[in-house]
């Protein structure tokens, strides 16, 4: 059954269907939106909020744009949402508990570390330049696909990931043979 | 490429890093489906149905020295608004009654929403509010009354059923998790604490 069928048959009352689409976009967008926020619970609300904002505005899906497409967008903005939220909340809060300021202890695992280090760089690219970065390399998709999704030009695609790998490597101290 | 190559060391890199697979939370999906269900349902010609808003109240109050949360369950709830605590019939409405440790009082609505109440026991603050991923952490959107001068500080929220999370904000600067209820998962590094609304009928 099509994207567009599924939305056809939530939409005439069977709103289990929508689980559906649940299931056929969330692991892939989880992925993305752990990348773009750099934090599991807030990427896991990124994901939840933005499908339950789709499923409220399913009535305003156009069916000629491709569902991904159109979840994707809707995806974006609530990650810029979860990030700038976090970036004014913690800006702002001093913690009342002391305990909460503890340092988690050292995680021995490289992998762990080496996601962390992978995230706090994309932390230091602007808004556009991470998205169409983490766009690129996540999903493995061409500039074209990228495009069609993002409803961006591919040149301007082109040039933000061009950017965001000459800033990843003016951010890298160590030289890049050494990520691998 | 060659390996010295410093733009493809860093495009492998990325890729290999990026496009790694993330577990899969197997309670994401009904997480989601449980709040879709909460939701009206969306009509074809984009009028959609507005959810139903939380109140919110703002009231003012003195500093924080110790945090306490209660989450408040029942049983009905009346049209007025008033809540029965449960096993107490006839008991005061919830919005007046003397909050009391232990004590949980929650409505039933018609429209499937279940009233909690959340207390902080905080005689020094100024000012509590409660923020979760029910009103988006906005620590504006829903602040607590004084309940009595004990220094008693309460929110009734109408939650949808699930697991919520949430926290105080003391004096629009102190975040607070609640001591005794359950860990939530942390947002932005910060201790939340969590809150399990019961589905219509448990």
């Amino acid at each position: 059954m099509t994207d567009a069928a599924v939305v056809r048959r939530v939409l005439e009352g069977d709103i289990e269907a929508f689980g559906i689409l649940v299931d056929r976009y969330h692991a892939r967008y989880t992925r993305y939106a752990l990348h773009l926020i750099g934090n599991r619970e807030d990427a896991e609300e990124a994901v939840q909020d933005a499908f339950v904002r789709a499923f409220r505005s399913l009535g305003q899906y156009e069916e000629r744009e491709r569902f991904g497409a159109w979840l994707y967008r809707i995806l974006v903005n609530q990650c810029r949402t979860v990030s700038e939220r976090r970036r004014r909340e913690l800006g702002v809060l001093v913690d009342a508990d002391p305990d909460s300021l503890r340092i988690p202890s050292p995680v021995d695992d490289d992998a762990e570390r080496t996601r962390e280090r992978l995230h706090a760089l994309l932390a230091g690219l602007p808004p556009e330049q991470r998205e169409a970065l983490v766009l690129r390399y996540t999903e493995d998709l061409t500039f074209d696909e990228m495009a069609t999704l993002t409803g961006v030009g591919i040149s301007a695609l082109k040039m933000r990931v061009r950017r965001a790998l000459d800033r990843l490597r003016a951010l890298i101290q160590e030289p890049p043979h050494a990520l691998l | 490429m060659h390996s010295s190559d410093p733009t493809g060391s860093l495009e492998r890199w990325l890729a290999r890093e990026l496009g790694r697979p993330v577990p899969a939370d197997p309670g994401a999906r009904r997480r989601i489906m449980d709040r879709v269900r909460a939701e009206p349902r969306p009509a074809r010609s984009g009028a959609i149905r507005r959810a139903r808003s939380l109140q919110s109240s703002p009231w003012v109050g003195a500093l924080v020295a110790a945090a306490i949360v209660i989450a408040v369950v029942g049983d009905a709830l009346r049209r007025s608004g008033g809540v029965e605590p449960a096993g107490r019939p006839g008991g005061e409405p919830a919005a007046t009654r003397r909050p009391t440790t232990g004590d949980t009082v929650a409505g039933r609505l018609e429209d499937t929403l279940r009233l909690v109440r959340f207390i902080l026991a905080a005689p020094a603050a100024k000012s509590v509010a409660l923020v979760g991923d029910f009103n988006a952490w906005d620590r504006r959107a829903l602040i607590l009354r004084l309940a009595d001068s004990a220094g008693i500080w309460a929110a009734d929220v109408r939650l949808p059923a699930g697991r919520h999370r949430y926290a105080f904000v003391v004096d629009d600067t102190q975040w607070l998790a609640d001591p005794v209820a359950a860990p939530g998962a942390t947002i932005g590094g910060r201790r939340t604490s969590l809150v399990r609304v019961a589905p219509d009928g448990e």
